[in-house]
């Protein structure tokens, strides 16, 4: 494997996806709505902090209502779930458009691997997830304006956001490799992703080890716990490896259209 | 030096092969794609891979180049294999897909330096500009690949394939979309990177190939159903030309016969009228034909020789329609 390959590769999806209109675009739409997002909770979070100011229930505490479970928490999680709307707008044209345009026969028959393919265009689309994901550090500075968040919850959070935004990649990309279009990755992303995140809260299981399964293999749970300010090396362990196992089917998938043609 | 010239070298006996297909094999389904496809191109040699659209050409490409793997079989390039020792193999390829597929948003110079990144090119700039140079592509570099006429696609495409030097190349339909002349300029180069490289051309214009390739595969349904040099898959000089005349006025029925003449069109009000051969002649009946023509004063308009008679071929060995 060769990082310089993987990073030139990189280089060009991310070169691709703001060359062309729709890039921007995405990222432009993902700062607007999560700002928008941020500026609703911090409204609600001042409403909240009056009425409570003026019922004369102010007791403990400078507000009795903390800004990191008033607007911290509700904004990651927010996000967290947009996310599966974004993310298979980054990730739609990475294999499938190369494949429709028949770039992908041409990558191929270059000097090098699949996964060095499959890792230039994860990391790619990783450092545009990262442009999405930039607009957290002017939005923390107006939060540190207003107010005073625990910021070790916030770094917390925004940890697992990251976690949560790779392993969604990851997906993905695994859906772009099977597809033909960009638009039925689209699809098909956004409904794989729809499943992985509704999917364990819609199962109703009877009995204590069926309903720990679920807790198991509910994301959104472990992504919880990062919102709380709470980073267990368990849920790291699990959504990395969750990442890279769905990185190593979509190679595997990768080798599978090539044996199909 | 004109390319038909240019086509009096010979591939060295002994030369390195640098291309070897064995055995390959692929179906989709139900459908056989290749069956049992073996050949192999040396250094210095042009393999034209010929046959009509759903033959296996595209398939035996991408086979070729590692992009598709086979269902059985195996190929080498420069020595290694490309299942199995791929990326090595593919040091040595520089492969232009038929439909050129370049990065729209692109500017040129920046897609070059891209896959030369890819390919390993230690100094860059320089390789950049020996291949544009060698293209003609210089005035072409700062424009996106979307914005290129379908010439400069190709021959941008071209240059991508040549970056890094690799001594296999391997085409797909590279003058489709080319005007005459770029074709002409394309088919010299060709020739001129064929002296140094395996080059396996796959086309469907039989001229093309005539002019061009040192041996010629014919693909029908999957299979090799002919291979040979274009001379000897053309059934050598004995049935290759052809030819139009135009005439003060019409020859007798009688000699119209006996060269297989028609006339084609009256030529205007003195009674003058193009003529051609039906068929094509050998070299005999050419040579008879031209005489006659001489004597009574006709002006050659056209001559040609060679591509009809491996059109012939091509429509028997891949329709099976008899001559």
């Amino acid at each position: 494997m060769r990082p310089r390959v993987i990073l030139r590769l990189a280089r060009r999806e991310v070169r691709a996806l703001f060359d062309a209109p729709g890039g921007p675009l995405v990222v432009g739409i993902f700062w607007l709505v999560s700002s928008f997002i941020l500026v609703a909770h911090l409204h609600q979070f001042r409403v909240e902090t009056l009425e409570i100011a003026q019922s004369g229930r102010l007791r403990s505490g400078p507000l009795g209502v903390h800004i990191n479970d008033a607007v911290v928490r509700p904004f990651l999680l927010n996000l967290g779930s947009i996310l599966v709307f974004f993310v298979p707008l980054l990730t739609m044209r990475t294999f499938a458009e190369e494949r429709r345009s028949g770039g992908l026969e041409l990558l191929l028959s270059q000097p090098l691997c699949g996964a060095e393919a499959l890792l230039g265009k994860f990391l790619g689309a990783t450092l545009a997830l990262g442009a999405c994901l930039a607009i957290l550090v002017p939005q923390g500075v107006a939060l540190a304006f207003v107010s005073h968040p625990d910021w070790g919850a916030v770094g917390a959070g925004v940890l697992g956001l990251i976690c949560l935004g790779t392993l969604f990649l990851a997906v993905g990309i695994l859906v772009s490799v099977l597809s033909r279009s960009q638009v039925e990755a689209a699809v098909l992303g956004l409904g794989t992703l729809l499943a992985v995140v509704i999917g364990p809260g819609a199962i109703r299981p009877s009995g204590a080890r069926g309903e720990a399964f679920v807790e198991f293999i509910s994301i959104m749970t472990r992504f919880q716990d990062f919102t709380r300010g709470v980073v267990d090396p368990a849920h790291l362990l699990f959504l990395g490896g969750l990442t890279l196992v769905v990185l190593a089917v979509a190679l595997r998938c990768l080798d599978l259209v090539r044996w199909q043609g | 030096m004109t390319v038909a010239e240019d086509r009096g070298q010979t591939v060295a006996a002994g030369a390195e092969t640098l291309v070897e297909a064995r055995n390959l094999h692929k179906s989709y389904g139900p459908v056989t794609a290749v069956a049992d496809l073996s050949f192999a191109v040396r250094r210095g040699e042009i393999l034209g891979l010929l046959g009509p659209n759903g033959a296996g050409k595209s398939t035996a490409l991408r086979m070729l180049v590692g992009f598709q793997y086979p269902d059985a079989g195996r190929v080498f390039l420069a020595g290694a294999d490309v299942l199995r020792d791929g990326r090595r193999a593919r040091a040595s390829l520089g492969y232009l897909p038929e439909s050129v597929p370049l990065y729209a948003e692109m500017p040129a110079r920046r897609y070059l330096e891209f896959f030369a990144a890819i390919k390993g090119v230690r100094d860059t700039r320089k390789e950049i500009a020996r291949v544009t140079e060698r293209l003609d592509l210089s005035r072409v570099l700062h424009r996106p690949c979307g914005n290129l006429s379908r010439g400069y696609r190709q021959r941008v495409g071209l240059a991508q394939a040549l970056l890094g030097d690799p001594a296999v190349l391997i085409l797909d339909e590279p003058t489709s979309g080319l005007d005459p002349n770029q074709i002409r300029d394309f088919r010299l180069l060709l020739r001129e990177l064929g002296r140094e490289k395996a080059v396996l051309l796959s086309t469907h214009i039989l001229p093309e190939a005539l002019e061009v390739c040192d041996r010629i595969l014919i693909l029908s349904r999957g299979r090799t159903v002919a291979e040979g040099s274009p001379a000897v898959l053309a059934g050598g000089d004995a049935a290759l030309h052809w030819a139009r005349f135009r005439a003060p006025s019409p020859p007798p029925p009688g000699e119209c016969e006996r060269f297989g003449l028609v006339v084609d069109a009256a030529s205007g009000s003195d009674g003058a009228v193009f003529l051609r051969v039906r068929h094509e002649l050998n070299t005999d009946e050419a040579r008879a034909l031209l005489r006659y023509a001489l004597d009574h004063g006709w002006d050659l308009r056209e001559w040609g020789a060679g591509a009809a008679g491996l059109e012939r071929v091509f429509r028997r060995l891949t329709l099976g329609e008899e001559d």
